[in-house]
């Protein structure tokens, strides 16, 4: 899967000090002269968004950087590169995953993306049903492909039918496949735009790099 | 400090998806991510020993993988647990207020019971009244306690028509059981853990996990007897 030229990825740095979880002196030294926090308090802070990050990981649904900053960090935005910086560590370490950064819509979101790239891993990971949305979720994005990135939405319905997936027939394996299909876009797989009344237009987003 | 190896994070990143995996599909787990790693260990592979190299780097971030037995079954299962109950960790939930409020209900019914589980009519009816969050229609309680099965929070044992606590809740929420419910849940007294569904002596009260029991006694067959007072067990 390509990205779309126009947005900015950015991965982890090359990893910071060694296996051990104090953090860096010349990060900890910004962090306690921003917020006067102690060693403890900013391990914390990291530890935190670790979790933060992987619990919203689990619902596959990326995070905003204000969301960041008004649940994690209590409105100190300012913590924030060095605080990520120890919960990358912490997430390298322990399950290998990276945190990728992403711009979109003048706003920036986070999530993890997995290190590990062993293509039988992916099979052992998701439970069957999983599998069989991400195999619908390909073929909406094949479609949306050959329209150029571009795609009403009333099309792209014609084109399902035809491989058997009704808007509003229930589904033998997808049940309802107009909400599936809002989940993908909820997981910023696809965007909806609203170009008239009656037209919704779907694209494709990078984050699909992430499959 | 051990770092972990590459079947190490695949090996953590299955369990985080799955939540809750047999001792059996643990053991074929670690088995295939070894084998998908490419790595090679001469002998047999100790899951118990990568559990331990694991929780060690989990620990820090308040995450664990426990090891627990199932009260139906005893069988055993690990899952992947929170162990810390905080904002972050309650906004990763997939259910709503409504939701929690009825299955907190649900486990308390079956705790509080006396065999340990609630019967499938009483499971419904409970989303009556949820208190602050209303009532609940029984389809979508249906589709929830399905859910909560297939996820092995609970158990349907179909020959009594009844729910009992699956080894999910047994491993995540033991503590909270302690602590909310400690007057009221006894421990097994072979195994000293808090036992929800098992078997009471009538002479002593004490209370036993089947499988617990089972283990004692496989055995001596021709004398049962209760392994707290010694008398005879009917």
């Amino acid at each position: 899967m390509t990205t779309s030229k126009r947005q900015r990825t950015s991965d982890d740095q090359a990893p910071g000090p060694s296996s051990n979880n104090a953090p860096d002196p010349r990060i900890l030294a910004r962090c306690q002269a921003a917020a006067q926090l102690s060693a403890t308090d900013v391990k914390k802070l990291e530890v935190e968004l670790a979790r933060y990050l992987l619990f919203a990981d689990k619902k596959n649904i990326p995070v905003k950087r204000a969301d960041i900053v008004k649940h994690v960090l209590k409105e100190q935005p300012k913590l924030l590169p060095a605080v990520l910086e120890g919960s990358r560590r912490y997430l390298k370490q322990t399950f290998d995953f990276s945190v990728a950064e992403i711009d979109y819509n003048k706003t920036k979101y986070y999530l993890l993306k997995n290190n590990v790239q062993l293509p039988n891993l992916q099979i052992l990971l998701r439970p069957e049903h999983a599998q069989r949305q991400l195999a619908l979720l390909i073929v909406i994005l094949s479609f949306i492909h050959m329209a150029n990135n571009s795609l009403e939405e009333t099309d792209l319905w014609d084109s399902l039918k035809i491989l058997g997936v009704d808007r509003t027939e229930a589904h033998v394996e997808f049940g309802d496949a107009e909400k599936l299909l809002n989940e993908f876009v909820k997981q910023m797989y696809l965007e909806k735009q609203k170009v008239s009344t009656s037209k919704d237009y779907l694209s494709m987003r990078p984050i699909l790099l992430l499959i | 400090m051990s770092t972990l190896g590459v079947e190490h994070h695949m090996f953590v990143q299955t369990l985080a998806a799955r939540r809750i995996v047999s001792e059996r599909e643990a053991q074929e787990l670690i088995c295939k991510c070894i084998d998908i790693s490419g790595r090679s260990y001469s002998g047999t592979v100790d899951l118990q020993d990568h559990v331990t190299k694991i929780n060690s780097q989990l620990s820090v971030l308040f995450l664990e993988v426990r090891k627990g037995t199932c009260e139906n079954t005893g069988s055993k299962y690990y899952a992947f647990v929170n162990c810390q109950e905080d904002e972050i960790s309650k906004l990763a939930s997939n259910y709503s207020a409504q939701d929690f409020a009825y299955f907190r209900k649900m486990i308390e019914q079956i705790i509080l019971s006396d065999e340990g589980c609630i019967h499938s009519t009483d499971s419904l009816t409970l989303c009556n009244n949820l208190g602050e969050q209303k009532k609940m229609s029984y389809a979508n309680a249906k589709v929830l306690l399905r859910g909560w099965c297939n996820e092995r929070w609970l158990i349907e044992d179909r020959s009594s028509n009844s729910f009992q606590l699956g080894p999910r809740a047994i491993i995540e929420l033991g503590q909270y059981i302690q602590s909310a419910y400690g007057e009221h849940v006894t421990n097994c007294s072979l195994c000293m853990t808090v036992c929800v569904y098992g078997q009471r002596c009538e002479d002593c009260n004490t209370k036993f996990h089947n499988h617990c029991k089972q283990r004692l006694m496989s055995g001596n067959l021709d004398q049962v007897r209760c392994p707290h007072c010694k008398s005879e067990w009917s």
